[in-house]
Parts: structure tokens; sequence; C-alpha cells
């Protein structure tokens, strides 16, 4: 049984709730800090796909731009105006 | 320390994971063109940046070499040239700047300019002479004791240049007695101007007058009988003097002019200067005209 399993079991919570593979802190709509991630996918300034662990992370809106990929942290600028998990 | 770089090229994306799969911090990402992306990268990831760029088909270019908080400090470092630059006009401002580039004259005392340069030539105060190596104050209060027709002096720098500001004595104003018999001219010259309040003119402007001559007298003749008076007038006499310039050279007439006006300490109103040959040497005579006053009362 994975730590994480224990701490489901422990907590007694429903089995469809499972820890998040990335995470994000949105900055209103001036920006995102996105924790986790493998990859880029797509980069354009109207949007940003992210590889994640199980599937894609996609930002839409204007002008956006990476203010620092580094490791598995990505900064993301620009007007946001949709995240989607695809 | 960050340089920034533009890249072009067909899937950027691939490029860029590559990039961050292989430890290089990308900053300020951004599109330009479909084929186009540009970024900063830190100075220390630079030579694993051109070493994973350089078998791969893409172009890229630096756009701007440094940027960061160090960027100053570095750039001086890569342009050792230009602060070593800096550091020799600092350096030779600050050495020049104690040196007498000219001497400049100020002042009405200025017309004794050549008994003060003299002066200062004997105190070893010439060109490029240190201004570190002169006392202005004693400097002024010499040049004052040395020429007895100067009331002041003041001696200043002014950047490179030593002004020398100066003023004459004032002339003692002369006693009128009003017993002169005639007015006689002192000097040989044309006439240029003649003021007679009492006596009679025995020239007139225009005239060429010599020395010893009487120009006003004192008889007056009044209802056909001649009485003698007392003169009252005054005239300027335009004189003239020369100096001679030998030389071997053709054409120095400017030279022989200013040699001559470098001996003159008087207010020159003209000046001519006519070339002769003889005994295979040039003969420059610089003829100076200048005016002098004579009155009588």
């Amino acid at each position: 049984m994975s730590f994480i399993e224990d701490i489901k079991k422990v907590l007694n919570v429903d089995e469809k709730i499972s820890p998040s593979v990335y995470r994000a802190v949105i900055f209103g709509d001036s920006g995102a800090y996105f924790e986790n991630v493998l990859g880029i996918a797509c980069f354009c300034p109207e949007k940003i796909e992210l590889f994640i662990k199980r599937g894609c992370i996609r930002i839409c809106g204007e002008n956006l731009s990476i203010k620092k990929l580094f490791g598995q942290d990505v900064a993301i600028l620009g007007k946001i105006n949709k995240i989607e998990r695809i | 320390m960050y340089c920034t770089y533009q890249v072009d090229g067909l899937n950027l994306t691939n490029y860029i994971n590559i990039l961050k799969n292989r430890g290089i911090s990308l900053y300020n990402l951004t599109k330009t063109s479909p084929k186009s992306i540009t970024f900063s990268i830190e100075l220390r990831d630079e030579q694993k940046f051109f070493a994973i760029s350089k078998n791969m088909c893409y172009n890229y270019r630096r756009i701007k070499s440094f940027s960061g908080k160090g960027s100053p400090f570095f750039y001086l470092i890569k342009n050792i040239g230009l602060v070593i630059g800096c550091f020799l006009f600092v350096f030779l401002t600050f050495i020049f700047n104690d040196l007498v580039f000219e001497i400049s004259f100020t002042g009405k005392g200025s017309v004794y300019k050549n008994q003060i340069k003299s002066y200062l030539k004997s105190n070893g105060v010439t060109a490029f002479t240190r201004f570190s190596q002169i006392d202005l104050n004693s400097l002024s209060d010499g040049i004052l004791a040395s020429n007895e027709n100067l009331s002041f002096c003041e001696c200043q720098k002014v950047g490179n240049r030593l002004i020398i500001e100066t003023a004459s004595k004032v002339k003692p104003t002369p006693v009128l007695t009003a017993k002169a018999p005639y007015l006689k001219t002192e000097f040989s010259g044309e006439l240029v101007e003649l003021k007679v309040y009492r006596g009679t003119p025995l020239k007139k402007v225009g005239d060429y007058v010599e020395e010893g001559e009487i120009i006003v007298d004192g008889f007056v003749t009044i209802k056909e009988q001649t009485v003698q008076t007392n003169v009252i007038a005054s005239a300027k006499i335009k004189v003239q003097s020369e100096f001679y310039y030998y030389t071997d050279l053709d054409n120095q007439e400017n030279e022989a002019e200013s040699l001559a006006l470098a001996q003159f300490d008087r207010e020159v109103i003209e000046i001519k200067t006519e070339k002769l040959f003889e005994k295979e040497k040039y003969l420059y005579i610089s003829t100076l005209y200048y005016i002098e006053t004579i009155f009588s009362g």
C-alpha cells in the first residue's frame, strides 16, 4: 500500500478523490504558477499547453509568455481567461 | 546575469523541452513569430546552451548581451579598454588642469603687457608652467610693484588660462595756468584735430607739422589792433614710428608687423609695411601710426 493510500484510508476519503498530480497558483487574471510540469506541449501567445503526469493543462488567454521555466516549475504571465485539464 | 537569444526553426516546443530537460532555466520566453522565440538564459548556462544547440537544426543569435543586476560590472570587465580610457582621461585632465596654456591680459593696463610679459618671464611664468608652482597673490603684487604705471593687478586661473587683469594709473590732472604764449608741438606728424578757445591758429587740420613748430600763436587782432594774449588750445597729431626687420625670407610682412606691435606699447591706429630687397636680404619697414595730444592753457 502506498503512502497516499494510507493517508486516504486514515482520512476516510472517497476513492474518487486523489492527490493532484500538479499544483497551480493563479494570480487573478495576470499570471499563474504551475508545479510538477513535465514539459510544454504547445506554446503561442493565445494558448499554452503543459504536459503533466496524466494528461495536459491548457491555459488560454492573451499575450501569454513564460516568465520562468526551470525544472518542473513554470511561471506564466499574461491575461489568463481559462485553465482546463485535457 | 542573463543573455537574451532569439531562436528560429520548426517545432520550437521540442527545443524548449530539450533545454528544460537538460537543466537550463529559461526566462521571459516569448513567441515573436510562428517560427521564432526569444528567451533569456543565465550566463553560467551559456556554454551548455551552445553545446546543446550546436548539432540541432535551429538558428540562434544573441540579441542582448548582458542584463541583470551585475551587468554593468560585467560590461566593464568585458570592455576593459573603455575603463582604462576613462581612467586615463581623468588622470590626464587632472594633470593638464595644472598647466598654463595661455596668458591673457585684460583691463586698461593691458597696454603694458610687454613689460608684464618680461616680468613674468623673469619669474619663470610662461606657457606650460604649473599653476601649483605659482602663487597668484604674490605674482599680482610683484607685477604691481614692477610697473609704476599700474594701479591694480589681479591674477586669476580660469581653466588653463592665466588671466592678468590690470588697471593703469590715472595721470594727475595738469594744472592750467592760462599763461601759455603759444601752443608748440613736440611731435612731427599730421594734424588731425585742432581746438582753439583763445589764440590764432597758424595750421589747419590736415597740415603736416614739424617738431618745435608753433601751431597756435597768442596774438589776436581786434579792430585792426593786434594784442598778445594767452593761448588756450589743444591739438591731436598723428605721429608715426618706424620699425625695421631684416630677414632672408620673402613674404614676412605679417611677422614684421607682429614684431613691431610687440615692441610698441601705444595704441596703434594704423600700420603699414613696405618690403625692400637689399644685398640679398629683405628689409621690411613697418610704420605704426598713433595719436599724440598736446594742449596749452
